[in-house]
């Protein structure tokens, strides 16, 4: 199979405007289905009933909107005030979930009601649907609800801290935690803002959902920054922004199909699982397409945005003092394109069957050739004292199996 | 093939076949229970001390799979009142104190005080209230509207006492001891009580037939009454035969004629002489070594005169102590008991000292008028949960079947390889959350899937560096050493953060969500041991082989290698 991003010279960080410009439209869209829709909630945070009946005869697609109206009917006369919904397989949709509401305050003798309540309406629906059967029933009372959003909102907050404080351990200042954070927080706002827009119910597992949405998604965005952090040592003198978007190219291949094999079995289980796990699946496939458009349009873009204000006021400083200046962040478009392939040893020192020596001189010649533009025999010195140690950790490294 | 490369190769191969015969559980050395009945299954075979049976998932099966009820009961914290009141001094009569009862009550409407919960007692010259009551504060603001209300019907009315009586740790012992105790009456296989502090209690119920009438049975408040068992059945030297089978004693009385008669008979004809919301809730185990074991109790109120009066004109009788129904003790009456007074006699058996303790906690238990409320039910029908298990089963295996041949598609051999080392992961995986005897619920099988997903990314990492490698013209194996150390690193890193916030599911979720957080906790470590051992091991023996010289079996055209 053809490698499809071998060799492209793609400017991803140079056009990350409208990336992000897209990333904000996406998230003002979500933010505004919130405003207008506000979210559907479902018991685990609001309190109250839901209760699942299976029909003996599934509904064929053009009468659910009849079958729900007789099936309101029926709980009116129960004297039941609840929100219906059918549901099932997209060909068999077979279960009505009816929810009931309660009072929050006081919350006492709430499962008392709600459990009359469903006594009180199975009759009448049997009326109606003969043969219906109660399959399940869930009931939280607002003592538990309240405790469940606490919970939520502390689980989504020490999961961002835990996250920034790792990152920040690992890489070298906040900037890299913080570049990846601003990643998350664009993923959790685009699942919320897609349901607000499907108005799917946000329960419990919606907010393991998107926990495991940010722990994958920032996996993503550590192989990128890993890449970007092993590519500043080795080309010293292009800016960050080209080491970043070379970083992002090399590794596009894996990014893309690690969240194709994910989508792959997310996708399979939306399809085939059963209802229960639908609204679940349905907002892990949606955090994963918004985590990995995040890595890779808005992470290192980020970083690179942050690092460029960095190396600015490095380079007036070293005006200021009078040294050398070092390759600045202006220059023409053609020139950066020209600069962004990945660049790969000269040809002619490297051969097929080579030998350790053979391999250090490729090294050290990737090494010098990656900084053309260091000025000063110090850098270049540097540069190569660099190549011979990882040579020697290499070799250090060869007696494993 | 190295030496050392067959040693791992085997190693892992026991690895994976133990983790089979882990979670399908073909032969066993004990004998395998039925999981819904808890009967012991016949072996299909048996050679010496092997038994085989027919694969089964040995997993523990969640709830939401299995069918069954999850119940979260909480204690209700009360409040007591007590007022002073001069005008009811005068010893009033059963059906006098019966109407007042109703009176007060109707003067504390439901709307002033807060609470559906009023309860009124007529003690001499006092009255006392019981209502629910979750805080202090709350606890004085009904102080106060019940000053308001009664005190025009009683001008004189002091108050005494607004305490708030809370759900102690020996409390929710008590009631968790109750709860076993109605559960196991149920009849209802592994069932699960827990204690959640501070006044809560978890039920589980799996497989039960009607979730409606075990609710009640479950939540309804505790009957603990004193009978006088009639002379016809326990006198003297006629007594019922006792049975100990575990920490219960079980009676049988006969007739005078010598036929047996049903205890529920005997209950049914004994009257009841004082019930346990007279007797406080203070009972001990006395284990003084020398002296028979006893377990203590204590009258309050009217009710002491009455024990002690009755226990006067009924010496050698029987006192059938019934909670819920179900007879927990039967002494003879010895003497009189002037309102406290010590069981013995059946506790000096070997287990005596666990029944003693059984009784004092029942007793207890008994005596608490606590209400349980129902905070949270989740029930699954069986049908439902079997169906939502096969449905996730099937797409949980046509994911994985996408995954293989994406792999091999794109990674054409390494993807080979790891595919092989996936269906081993996924095998690893079973076993592993067979060990730790985790419980599968529906969205831990989502976690499962998921992390078949997410455990090929480490492969993806180190094949790509691998290509990249293979193109700078490293040879094979050196490309090989390369890769998979460099990759390492963004493996670790990564992995870590997902452990990180499967942790914090953990930790902040409840039932099935923990179930969630576990099983993708588990699959993120099994997977790096599988990316980085497994794979590396069948790399590493295809290294050895001719194979390796084809870059193109790695994905590699030989045009891109650096000077080929």
């Amino acid at each position: 199979m053809v490698d499809l991003f071998r060799g492209r010279k793609w400017d991803l960080v140079g056009y990350r405007n409208v990336w992000f410009a897209i990333s904000l439209l996406v998230i003002l869209t979500g933010l505004y289905f919130w405003y207008a829709r506000g979210l559907n909630y479902g018991i685990d945070f609001t309190g109250g009933g839901l209760v699942t009946y299976r029909l003996e005869e599934p509904v064929p697609p053009g009468e659910e909107a009849a079958t729900l109206a007789r099936a309101r009917e029926a709980i009116a006369e129960a004297g039941v005030d609840a929100r219906l919904q059918m549901a099932g397989t997209a060909a068999r949709k077979d279960q009505l979930l009816v929810r009931t509401r309660v009072e929050p305050r006081p919350a006492r003798d709430s499962n008392a009601i709600l459990t009359e309540q469903r006594g009180d309406m199975l009759p009448h629906l049997q009326e109606a649907f003969p043969g219906i059967q109660e399959m399940a029933g869930e009931m939280v009372s607002p003592v538990v609800s309240r405790e469940l959003i606490r919970n939520a909102l502390y689980a989504v907050a020490w999961g961002c801290l835990f996250i920034l404080l790792w990152i920040r351990m690992r890489y070298f200042d906040f900037k890299w935690a913080g570049s990846a954070l601003t990643a998350l927080v664009h993923d959790v706002l685009v699942l919320v803002g897609v349901f607000a827009m499907t108005q799917k119910e946000i329960n419990s597992p919606f907010v393991a959902a998107a926990l495991t949405v940010v722990g994958y998604s920032v996996h993503d965005t550590i192989v990128i920054f890993d890449r970007i952090r092993e590519n500043l040592r080795l080309r010293r003198g292009a800016t960050f922004a080209e080491t970043a978007n070379i970083s992002l190219l090399e590794t596009m291949a894996r990014s893309v199909n690690t969240v194709l094999t994910v989508l792959l079995v997310l996708i399979a289980v939306y399809l085939l699982g059963g209802a229960s796990l639908r609204n679940f699946t349905f907002a892990l496939i949606i955090g994963m397409i918004a985590g990995g458009y995040s890595s890779i349009f808005n992470a290192a873009q980020m970083l690179a945005v942050l690092k460029r204000r960095e190396e600015r006021t490095a380079a007036a400083r070293r005006a200021a003092a009078g040294r050398p200046a070092r390759p600045t962040v202006q220059r023409p478009m053609a020139e950066r394109r020209a600069r962004l392939a990945p660049v790969r040893p000269a040809p002619e020192t490297v051969k097929h069957e080579q030998t350790e020596e053979a391999e250090s001189e490729a090294t050290q010649a990737e090494a010098e050739e990656t900084a053309p533009a260091a000025g000063s025999p110090s850098s270049r010195k540097r540069a190569s004292r660099a190549a011979r140690k990882k040579l020697k950790a290499g070799r250090k490294r060869k007696k494993r199996f | 093939m190295h030496a050392r490369l067959r040693w791992w190769l085997i190693g892992i191969l026991a690895l994976v076949a133990v983790a089979a015969l882990g979670v399908f559980e073909p032969i066993k050395m004990r004998d395998r229970t039925d999981s819904d009945t808890g009967e012991i299954v016949e072996p299909q075979k048996q050679i010496g001390p092997f038994r085989f049976y027919k694969p089964r998932l040995g997993i523990t099966l969640g709830l939401d799979l299995r069918g069954g009820s999850h119940l979260v009961l909480q204690a209700q914290s009360e409040g007591i009142f007590e007022f002073a009141a001069p005008e009811l001094s005068a010893s009033l009569t059963e059906e006098q104190k019966t109407e007042l009862h109703g009176e007060i009550v109707g003067l504390l409407p439901k709307e002033e005080i807060g609470t559906e919960k009023r309860e009124a007692e007529i003690q001499e010259g006092r009255i006392i209230v019981r209502t629910r009551a979750d805080s202090d504060q709350e606890v004085r603001r009904q102080a106060e509207a019940m000053q308001g209300l009664l005190s025009e019907r009683f001008p004189d009315l002091e108050p005494k006492r607004a305490e708030l009586i809370d759900i102690s740790r020996e409390n929710l012992i008590s009631i968790e001891r109750i709860l076993q105790n109605r559960v196991d009456a149920y009849g209802v296989t592994e069932p699960v009580i827990q204690r959640q502090a501070p006044d809560r209690i978890i039920v589980e119920l799996p497989g039960v037939k009607d979730p409606e009438k075990a609710k009640e049975l479950i939540s309804k408040t505790a009957v603990l009454e004193f009978r006088h068992v009639p002379r016809k059945y326990f006198f003297g030297e006629r007594r019922p035969d006792m049975t100990e089978v575990g920490s219960r004693e079980i009676y049988t009385f006969r007739d005078p004629t010598g036929n047996e008669v049903p205890t529920a008979q005997v209950i049914d004809e004994s009257p009841v002489i004082v019930t346990g919301r007279d007797l406080k809730p203070n009972s001990r185990v006395l284990a003084v070594p020398g002296r028979p074991t006893a377990v203590t109790f204590e009258f309050e109120g009217d009710a002491r005169k009455v024990f002690e009066d009755f226990t006067r004109g009924h010496i050698d009788h029987g006192l059938a102590i019934v909670l819920d129904g179900q007879m927990i003790s039967c002494p003879g009456i010895d003497e009189t008991i002037p309102g406290e007074g010590i069981i013995r006699g059946g506790f000096d058996r070997p287990g005596g000292l666990e029944r003693a303790r059984d009784l004092s906690i029942l007793l207890n238990a008994g005596a608490l008028p606590l209400d349980l409320e129902y905070i949270e039910e989740r029930t699954v029908s069986a049908q439902l949960g079997k169906d939502a298990l096969i449905k996730s089963l099937w797409a949980g295996l046509i994911g994985l079947a996408a995954v293989l041949v994406f792999m091999a598609l794109y990674y054409r051999l390494p993807g080979l390889l790891a595919d092989l080392a996936l269906v081993m992961y996924v095998i690893l995986l079973m076993g592993a959350i067979r060990l730790v005897n985790q419980v599968l619920t529906l969205p831990g099988i989502l976690a499962v899937i998921l992390s078949i997903g997410m455990a090929v990314d480490a492969n993806i990492i180190i094949f790509e560096r691998l290509k990249e490698e293979i193109r700078t013209g490293k040879t094979m194996r050196s490309a090989v050493d390369a890769a998979f150390k460099r990759a390492w690193a963004a493996i670790l890193d990564s992995n870590v953060c997902s452990i990180g916030t499967g942790i914090v599911l953990f930790y902040f979720g409840t039932g099935p969500i923990k179930g969630f957080a576990v099983a993708l906790i588990i699959g993120v470590a099994v997977s790096l041991f599988t990316a980085v051992t497994v794979t590396r091991l069948f790399v590493n023996m295809v290294m050895d082989t001719s194979l390796a010289r084809n870059v193109a079996l790695f994905g590699v055209s030989p045009s891109e290698v650096e000077g080929a």
